[in-house]
C-alpha cells in the first residue's frame, strides 16, 4: 500500500513538473484565426482634391514570416526523485498564417478604409494618373513564453510551485510607399511603428488559454501598428495632393 | 385528480420559468462605477455596459420632467432597477410625439433582449443629444443578432459610435467593446 502511495506521489510530481512542449505552444498559437481589426482615430476629411490613385503593387519582404513559430531557447529539468526543478523559455513568432487575411489584403482593405475616411484623394481600382507601390519591409511580432516550477517530495509531505507566463511581446511594422505620376516617382516615404504588449500571467484557466491570449495580444498590437501606418500614409499623401493642382 | 393537478401545476411552473423574454445581458451603470470596475479589468463591464453620466432615482412623474438630461437619467434608473410597471406608465404617459420617445422605447427593448425591435426604434431617433448611445446600442444590437459574422459591418457600426462620442471615457468604452469582441472574445 505504501509503495502504491509512493508511486502515485512520484507520478503526480512528474505530471505537474512537465514543461509545456514547444510543439504544444506552436499549436496553441495557431489555434484561433486572428484579424487586423481596429477603429480609426483620424479626423474625417471634408475636402476632396479629386485625384485618383490606384495601387499597382504590394511587395512583402522575404523576412516577413508566414508561419507562426515557437523556438526553444533555454530549457532544463532536474528530474530527481525527491526534488524536481524545471525552467524553459521559448520564443514565439507571429506568422501570416495565423490571420484571416494575408498581408496584401490587410494593407489594401485598411488603406481603402482610411482613405475613404481621412483622405483627400480617391483610391480607384482602375488605371489612374497616380500609382501607388507599397512594400512591407518589416512585419514582426515576437515574445517569450516562460515555464518554470519545482516540486519537493519529502515522504510524509510535499510542496510545489509552478507557472507559465507569456510576453511582453515586441511588434514592429515598417511600410514604404512610392507614389508615381504617369510612371515617374513623385513621392516616397517609409513609416515604422512599434508596440510592446503587456506580460500575461494571471486570469487564465489553463496554458492553452494563456498561449491563445498571447497570440491575440500580438495580433492586437500588430493591428495598432497597421492603424498608425495607414493613418500616416494617408496623411502624407494628403499633404502631397493638397499641394497639387488637379 | 390531485396528482393531475400537481402535474399541471408543475408544468405551469416550468412554463413560467422559461416564458420570460427578458435577457438582462447588458448593464446600465454610471461613469464612476465604470471607471472603478474597468480598472479591475472586469470583462462584463468592458464588453457589456451602457454607461450614463448620471442615473437618478425619479420623482413621482418622471415623464413630466422638462429637462431631457434629467428625464433620461430617471428613465435609465427605471430600466436599471427593472421597475416594469413604472416603466410601462412612463412610456404610456410620455409624449410619444417627442423624438426622444423612440430612444426610450428602443433602450427598453434593448435591455429586454429584443434587439430587432430596439433597432427599429433607435433608427427613428435622430436628435444629436443621445446620438452616441443610439449608435452604440445599434452596434450592440448587430453584434447580438449576427455575432462576429458581419465583421466589416460591425466595425463600421462601432466606428459610428466612436465618431459620435464626446470625451475620452466614451471613446474608451467603444474601443473596449471592439477590443473584447475582436480580440478577447
Amino acid at each position: 500500500m505504501k509503495l502504491f502511495k509512493l508511486s502515485l506521489m512520484l507520478l503526480s510530481s512528474l505530471a505537474i513538473s512537465s514543461c509545456t512542449s514547444t510543439k504544444k505552444v506552436q499549436e496553441h498559437l495557431n489555434y484561433n484565426k486572428q484579424s487586423i481589426t481596429y477603429l480609426m482615430d483620424s479626423p474625417p476629411s471634408i475636402k476632396n482634391s479629386g485625384h485618383r490613385v490606384s495601387i499597382t503593387s504590394i511587395k512583402i519582404d522575404t523576412s516577413v514570416r508566414n508561419e507562426a513559430l515557437a523556438i526553444k531557447e533555454t530549457g532544463w529539468i532536474v528530474p530527481l526523485l525527491a526534488v524536481n526543478v524545471w525552467e524553459s523559455r521559448k520564443m514565439c513568432y507571429l506568422g501570416a498564417s495565423m490571420f484571416e487575411n494575408d498581408w496584401t489584403t490587410a494593407l489594401q482593405d485598411n488603406l481603402l478604409r482610411e482613405s475613404n475616411r481621412s483622405g483627400v484623394f480617391n483610391i480607384d481600382s482602375i488605371a489612374s494618373d497616380y500609382q501607388l507601390e507599397f512594400s512591407i519591409d518589416k512585419l514582426e511580432a515576437k515574445g517569450p513564453y516562460y515555464s518554470q516550477g519545482f516540486y519537493v517530495f519529502l515522504v510524509a509531505f510535499y510542496f510545489y510551485s509552478f507557472g507559465d507566463y507569456a510576453g511582453p511581446a515586441e511588434t514592429e511594422l515598417a511600410i514604404s510607399y512610392v507614389l508615381k505620376k504617369n510612371g515617374k516617382s513623385v513621392r516616397e516615404k517609409t513609416f515604422k511603428f512599434e508596440k510592446k504588449t503587456e506580460q500575461l500571467k494571471k486570469g487564465y484557466k489553463n496554458k492553452k488559454e494563456l498561449i491563445q491570449g498571447f497570440a491575440t495580444s500580438m495580433a492586437e498590437a500588430t493591428s495598432n501598428n497597421f492603424k498608425n501606418a495607414m493613418a500616416s500614409i494617408v496623411l502624407d499623401l494628403n499633404d502631397y495632393f493638397e499641394g497639387e493642382v488637379n | 385528480m390531485t396528482n393531475l393537478l400537481k402535474v399541471f401545476s408543475f408544468i405551469l411552473f416550468l412554463l413560467l420559468l422559461t416564458s420570460t423574454d427578458f435577457k438582462d445581458y447588458y448593464l446600465l451603470i454610471n461613469e464612476g462605477k465604470y471607471v472603478k470596475l474597468s480598472l479591475k479589468g472586469d470583462k462584463e463591464i468592458l464588453k457589456r455596459s451602457i454607461v450614463f453620466s448620471s442615473i437618478r432615482k425619479p420623482s413621482d412623474n418622471p415623464h413630466l420632467e422638462k429637462n431631457e438630461s434629467t428625464k433620461t437619467s430617471f428613465f435609465v434608473y427605471l430600466v436599471k432597477k427593472k421597475k416594469y410597471s413604472r416603466l410601462a406608465n412612463f412610456l404610456q404617459q410620455h409624449n410619444n410625439q417627442l423624438n426622444i420617445h423612440h430612444f426610450y422605447v428602443g433602450l427598453d427593448y434593448f435591455m429586454r433582449g429584443l434587439y430587432s425591435k430596439a433597432e427599429k426604434e433607435l433608427n427613428q431617433y435622430n436628435e444629436d443629444y443621445l446620438k452616441y448611445y443610439k449608435y452604440l446600442l445599434l452596434a450592440d444590437c448587430l453584434y447580438e443578432q449576427k455575432g462576429y459574422s458581419l465583421k466589416t459591418e460591425l466595425i463600421e457600426a462601432y466606428q459610428k459610435a466612436l465618431d459620435a462620442s464626446s470625451g475620452k471615457l466614451q471613446e474608451e468604452i467603444v474601443k473596449n467593446r471592439v477590443k473584447y469582441i475582436a480580440y478577447k472574445k
